[in-house]
């Protein structure tokens, strides 16, 4: 069965979101997800919040495969092991 | 003059067409006015290089130094200044270099080194203590930058440090690099050329075995540890710390500010391949690099197996979408291999991007057909090969590389004057990585900026509003943290002058401008008392700005000289002509008539004739820069 | 602050940037001047392949410098139990710094006629405190601190192959 394997880049985030740890592992059975129902698979194994609050101040970012999604309704399909990473911004130059 | 601390108070003049050597002392005097290496290089350029200099001649004249807090304890100050006339953009230029070069210069005794004239055949300047030698460089000549640097230092002992160019300064590639500590980069503006021009390959100082003084060692001390502190605290520092600068990418991409295929498009569905955050993720950071006396340490050790296999330094968030989304490439192996190229060819990977980036749009739209059948492959958006093949033809300026080498401005003009509309370039300069048709303090910012529409000026980054620090610096400078945020117009020339005034005593202390532009570790209060306690000299936060001015006002001055007026304060034809979406659907549209708006604003500000943009004589006397007027008056009356 | 018999400095080459803003706290800290040739934490660098590790004093078991000593300026600390230099009984020989395994004593005649050797700032490692990256940390593992110095130790005898004249 294929893991979704999620990285929580920013340590802020993982004490916002009251996580036990900043990476997991969790099988997905493949198929067709949501984006924020993928994200609730892969927090609820290890974190308190099963999503990212609205009002946060900074911008949380939510990357699957390598590409970010915005609008966490967009839809995503699962056939292999999915990489989750999330993160705030940066600064950069 | 007394003894100064800090500082060695020592010039090292190197003259290559009479082959002499000489050293110039200063006192307090120049340190107190121009507070460091970019002031002092600014005010050496006024004094030494004629307003007619063609930038390839002996006239043109190379400056490099050490900041007044390099080799000292503290943090983010081992940045070195160089300058020189532009053959880019024909006028003065000053590009920022980490790396530990300015570190081991002042170690062997010396602040700056200015090198003038044009030697006969390849040499390297060789510094070590009292010991200075222009030494035979044929052997390295023709060297990549990594090859050059490994060579050189089993010469002379790996403690020394290099400053180099690589074999597209040797052509005289328009954009060639200057490299300290190989992959660190003064490379805007063509330096490269001009080194090359003068048959220069580069600079070695040996270890050194000198000592920085301090005026109030224990005091300093104290004052470093807690900026030390700040930089660990400070939130846009750590993003950048464990990200890199493309930590960048993703709130630019939010934003719509983020220039994908040559400006057509602010937003990417594929960006984050080329976001810091990826390159952690994806296993390509392997090591992190950090310029001298810097703890932040952004720069990135990258490995990947693909494309002969890479182990390189980079990409930083410029390159990232330089080299990626403007020229739709996804492609992030490929990505750290034209880097690395760009790196050891010695090239500007902005500049690079930006004449890519022209030339696949003008080939998209019909022009220089035959490119193709050079290239064995069509150059087409995000064709890798097309672009790794176009890289190493403009290293070695061959066939359609010669004409690209010249830099966008040059390459367009001699296709089709048409072409110039999708040139991302003004005076001569490709545009920094930044929608500035939505960034409004950055258009302002890069209209002005001496260099080119760039951001390594300025750094208005504060304008995003990305952190509570930066909210309330927009704050403090408008009157109003509403007036954070991309878009938007109120404030943008208190917000630009704040930046320019601050960047550059940043510059001339050696501090990285990340520590008080990007991020805001310290502020001009802090570094007053750093001043005071490092130097001994009498400094204010309202001096140290005043310093600031007087650097900013005397560079206007300088390219005024060399003819620059307000029809320069402008950018690339795209900017100013044609419209920018965001994802939401919202349509920005910069003009001529926001720019007349909000340059009378910014002159006003700064004391400079509004329809010229030349500095007020009132001006320039209150700064100290008599010696200026005249020529300030010759344009005044024109 | 912490007993300086009992803690060392774990060297981790894998984090170090290469920064050297160690070399020139250090220097300042003790001497009130800022240079790397008079810092007690020695920095190697192979800018070329990003490679970066800081070395100082780890306070081995064997303690040859101390054995190397012709004169006995070289003595054991009774209270740090670290190498610490007599500087009136030095002769400036260098046999301390050729004899340590680990490149850890800074021995530059032309600059300080005797050699330096990291003596912890007497508790309270200024070195660590400025080490964002942390490959400077200190640890009350003394394995840690041996294991972590013999890496370090590979890398700078990499680095002298590589730049090897």
């Amino acid at each position: 069965m294929p893991q979704a394997l999620l990285t929580i880049l920013s340590e802020r985030l993982v004490r916002l979101l009251k996580c036990r740890e900043s990476k997991s592992e969790v099988p997905v059975e493949s198929g067709e997800y949501m984006v924020e129902d993928l994200l609730l698979i892969a927090l609820g194994s290890v974190c308190e919040s099963r999503s990212i609050p609205e009002n946060s101040d900074k911008e949380t970012f939510i990357a699957v495969n390598g590409r970010v999604y915005y609008d966490k309704k967009e839809r995503v399909k699962v056939d292999g092991d999915v990489r989750i990473t999330l993160f705030e911004v940066g600064a950069g130059g | 003059m007394r003894v100064v601390y800090s500082v060695h108070g020592k010039i090292l003049h190197v003259d290559l067409s009479s082959n002499k050597v000489w050293i110039e002392k200063y006192g307090d005097d120049l340190l107190s006015r121009y507070a460091g290496s970019r002031g002092i290089e600014a005010k050496l350029y006024w004094d030494l290089v004629p307003p007619d200099a063609h930038p390839f001649s002996e006239k043109n004249v190379f400056f490099v130094g050490s900041g007044t807090f390099t080799a000292t304890p503290m943090p983010s100050s081992g940045r070195t200044t160089v300058a020189f006339k532009s053959p880019a953009t024909g006028m003065y230029f000053k590009a920022s270099v980490g790396g530990s070069f300015g570190l081991k210069l002042k170690h062997n005794g010396y602040d700056l080194i200015v090198v003038r004239g044009k030697a006969e055949k390849p040499v390297y300047i060789y510094v070590e203590n009292d010991y200075v030698d222009i030494l035979p460089a044929e052997r390295y000549w023709g060297l990549d930058v990594r090859t050059t640097h490994i060579e050189l230092l089993r010469k002379h002992g790996y403690e020394s440090e290099t400053l180099l160019i690589g074999p597209a300064g040797e052509k005289l590639v328009k954009f060639a690099s200057v490299n300290c500590s190989v992959y660190n980069v003064a490379a805007r503006g063509g330096g490269g050329a001009v080194l090359g021009s003068k048959l220069v390959k580069g600079i070695v100082v040996g270890k050194g075995e000198r000592s920085i003084a301090l005026y109030n060692p224990k005091r300093f001390l104290e004052l470093a540890m807690k900026a030390v502190y700040n930089i660990m605290n400070d939130e846009a520092l750590i993003a950048t710390a464990k990200f890199g600068t493309a930590s960048a990418t993703m709130g630019l991409d939010k934003t719509s500010t983020l220039p994908v295929y040559n400006f057509r498009k602010s937003y990417w569905e594929h960006a984050y391949r080329n976001a810091g955050e990826y390159y952690v993720e994806a296993g390509y950071l392997v090591g992190r690099v950090g310029c001298a006396q810097c703890i932040v340490s952004c720069h990135r050790h990258t490995k990947t197996a693909k494309y002969g296999g890479v182990d390189t330094v980079g990409p930083e968030y410029e390159t990232s979408n330089a080299l990626g989304g403007n020229l739709g490439n996804p492609d992030t192996d490929a990505l750290i291999k034209m880097n690395d190229l760009a790196n050891i060819y010695g090239m500007d990977t902005i500049s690079l991007g930006g004449v890519l980036g022209w030339f696949l749009e003008t080939y998209e739209k019909g022009y220089l057909k035959n490119v193709a059948e050079e290239l064995g492959t069509e150059p087409t958006w995000g064709n890798v090969e097309a672009l790794l093949r176009l890289i190493e033809k403009i290293a070695r300026r061959e066939g359609v590389g010669d004409l690209l080498a010249e830099g966008t401005a040059v390459a367009c003009e001699k296709v089709d004057p048409e072409t110039c509309k999708w040139a991302l370039q003004a005076r001569g300069l490709e545009h920094s990585r930044v929608e500035t048709r939505i960034a409004r303090a950055y258009a302002l910012a890069f209209a002005l900026n001496p260099r080119g529409p760039d951001h390594l000026h300025t750094e208005t980054f504060a304008e995003f509003g990305f952190s509570e620090a930066a909210k309330k610096l927009i704050k403090r400078l408008t009157g109003s943290e509403e007036n954070a945020g991309v878009g938007k117009d109120t404030g943008r020339p208190e917000i630009v002058v704040w930046h320019e005034d601050i960047y550059a005593v940043t510059d001339s202390l050696g501090l990285c401008a990340f520590i008080d532009t990007a991020g805001y570790a310290v502020d001009e209060f802090m570094l007053a008392e750093l001043f005071e306690a490092a130097t001994g000299i009498e400094m204010s936060a309202e001096k140290l700005m005043r310093c600031g001015e007087r650097i900013v006002t005397l560079e206007r001055i300088i390219q005024v000289r060399e003819g620059r007026t307000r029809k320069d304060d402008t950018l690339p034809w795209r900017i100013l002509n044609e419209p920018i979406t965001t994802r939401e659907g919202v349509t920005y549209k910069l003009s001529k008539e926001w720019f007349d708006v909000m340059l009378n604003k910014y002159f006003t500000l700064r004391k400079w004739d509004t329809k010229t943009g030349v500095p007020l004589p009132e001006k320039l006397r209150e700064l100290g820069l008599d010696f200026t007027v005249q020529e300030a008056l010759k344009h005044l009356s024109a | 602050m912490f007993s300086v018999s009992t803690v060392g400095i774990k060297i981790s080459p894998e984090l170090c940037t290469g920064c050297e803003l160690c070399e020139l706290v250090c220097s300042t800290y003790h001497f009130g001047k800022s240079s790397i040739r008079l810092s007690r934490v020695i920095v190697f660098k192979d800018h070329a392949g990003a490679k970066f590790t800081p070395m100082l004093c780890i306070s081995c078991p064997g303690m040859p410098c101390v054995r190397a000593c012709p004169t006995g300026a070289l003595v054991v600390d009774e209270v740090t139990k670290r190498p610490r230099v007599i500087v009136e009984k030095c002769t400036s020989c260098g046999d301390c710094a050729k004899a340590c395994p680990y490149n850890a004593i800074r021995f530059e005649n032309y600059v300080l006629a005797y050699p330096l050797i990291c003596d912890l700032c007497g508790g309270d490692p200024q070195c660590v405190k400025v080490c964002w990256p942390r490959a400077l940390v200190t640890t009350s593992d003394l394995r840690e601190v041996y294991t972590s110095a013999a890496k370090a130790k590979g890398l700078i005898e990499e680095i002298a192959r590589k730049y090897r004249g």
